[in-house]
């Protein structure tokens, strides 16, 4: 769940924050920028802001996927090409191939 | 006259690519499967299920119209009058599958009436809290239920409803970070002030049990168990809704605080 979570962060904050000129999505995460241009912080997973992961459901531990590949760096830089690129209708197939897409073997 | 011209900045959120609203595949060997009590109960939730979808189209629709009222920016109204169409489009897929699972015909849901709405004296303000509530939060939460929806999906047909939902939440959801990114510091201060005020219905909302009767859910179908939402609903707020408030250099502390407490 965090692994897929960490994906939906990526495409959903990280392209949010790109498309508003203040943050880039890096094969690691997302990284914000201030106003000079700055790289600020990096993202990827929760750090401070997680809530006592103690009071979770009993199954909200990592899984074993959560090791897996996680491509979505890649589509999302695709994502970002697209969206900077004015095809909604690109953009919108590009979050759908996100949504559906099995994980891929490796990543390259 | 034709005039070569660089594409406007908020030329996205306004263009749309003519596509079917659902193809369902022809077979589903997972469905044909189904114990006909189970089916007429997937197919009900289905059909709760598009009655919610146009909910929240009214709650876009709501959105849309304080924007309007504030001149919103074209590439957010853009954005958010698509959600109110992605929304009425989201109900029709959910009644759709809905009458493959019902094998017979499904009506079209009844009507809805108004989305409670943030009361705030000041329209700017109104508008930006109901953005960050409704884009920010509730979409980003729709965002990971829809995509643990999707890891257990086993059916064709409710493979290709849940990704198309799931694509749309994402749109919406980013939305409203990008917005949120652009807004001064005094609107973004004022979120802040109020950011637990805004988050705590919603989280409230996806915890409650509210119409749900299959507590155990049909996963295979698309249909998460209730412990799932919940566990989603958590894990959007841990690892998308509040790293995305701290990238715009939020204080997040009461909010995660009392998500850790009260959950």
């Amino acid at each position: 769940m965090r692994g897929q979570s960490t994906r939906l962060f990526r495409a959903i904050v990280g392209l949010g924050l790109a498309a508003a000129g203040c943050g880039q999505v890096t094969p690691e995460g997302v990284e914000t920028r201030d106003a000079a241009g700055s790289a600020t912080r990096g993202h990827g997973d929760s750090g401070a802001a997680t809530p006592d992961a103690s009071k979770a459901p009993p199954d909200a531990a990592t899984p074993a996927h959560d090791a897996a590949p996680d491509a979505l760096a890649k589509d999302a830089g695709r994502d970002v090409v697209l969206i900077l690129g004015f095809d909604a209708g690109q953009a919108h197939d590009a979050a759908m191939d996100v949504a559906i897409s099995p994980p891929p073997p490796e990543i390259k | 006259m034709t005039s070569a011209r660089e594409p406007l900045s908020y030329e996205p959120s306004m263009m749309r690519r003519r596509r079917r609203v659902l193809a369902l595949p022809e077979r589903d060997d997972v469905i044909d499967a189904m114990p006909a009590s189970l089916r007429r109960e997937v197919a009900e939730t289905w059909e709760r299920r598009a009655h919610e979808e146009l909910r929240v189209a009214t709650a876009f629709a709501m959105l849309c119209r304080e924007l309007l009222a504030v001149g919103g920016e074209p590439e957010l109204l853009g954005a958010i009058s698509r959600g109110v169409h992605d929304e009425v489009r989201h109900a029709e897929v959910c009644r759709a599958l809905a009458a493959r699972y019902a094998s017979a015909d499904v009506a079209w849901p009844g009507g809805v009436g108004d989305e409670p709405f943030v009361v705030r004296s000041d329209p700017r303000l109104r508008a930006a809290f109901y953005v960050v509530s409704l884009c920010c939060v509730t979409e980003s939460i729709a965002s990971c239920f829809l995509e643990a929806s999707l890891a257990d999906t086993r059916s064709p047909s409710a493979r290709v409803a849940v990704g198309d939902l799931l694509a749309d939440e994402v749109l919406h959801a980013r939305a409203g970070w990008t917005f949120l990114a652009r807004q001064p510091r005094e609107l973004q201060a004022a979120v802040e002030a109020d950011l637990l005020l805004l988050v705590k219905p919603v989280v409230r909302g996806w915890w409650d049990q509210g119409g749900v009767t299959m507590l155990d859910g049909a996963p295979e179908h698309g249909i998460p168990s209730l412990e799932t939402t919940r566990r989603s609903t958590l894990t959007a707020m841990r690892d998308i809704v509040l790293p995305g408030f701290v990238a715009l250099g939020f204080d997040v502390t009461p909010t995660a605080r009392w998500l850790a407490d009260a959950f």
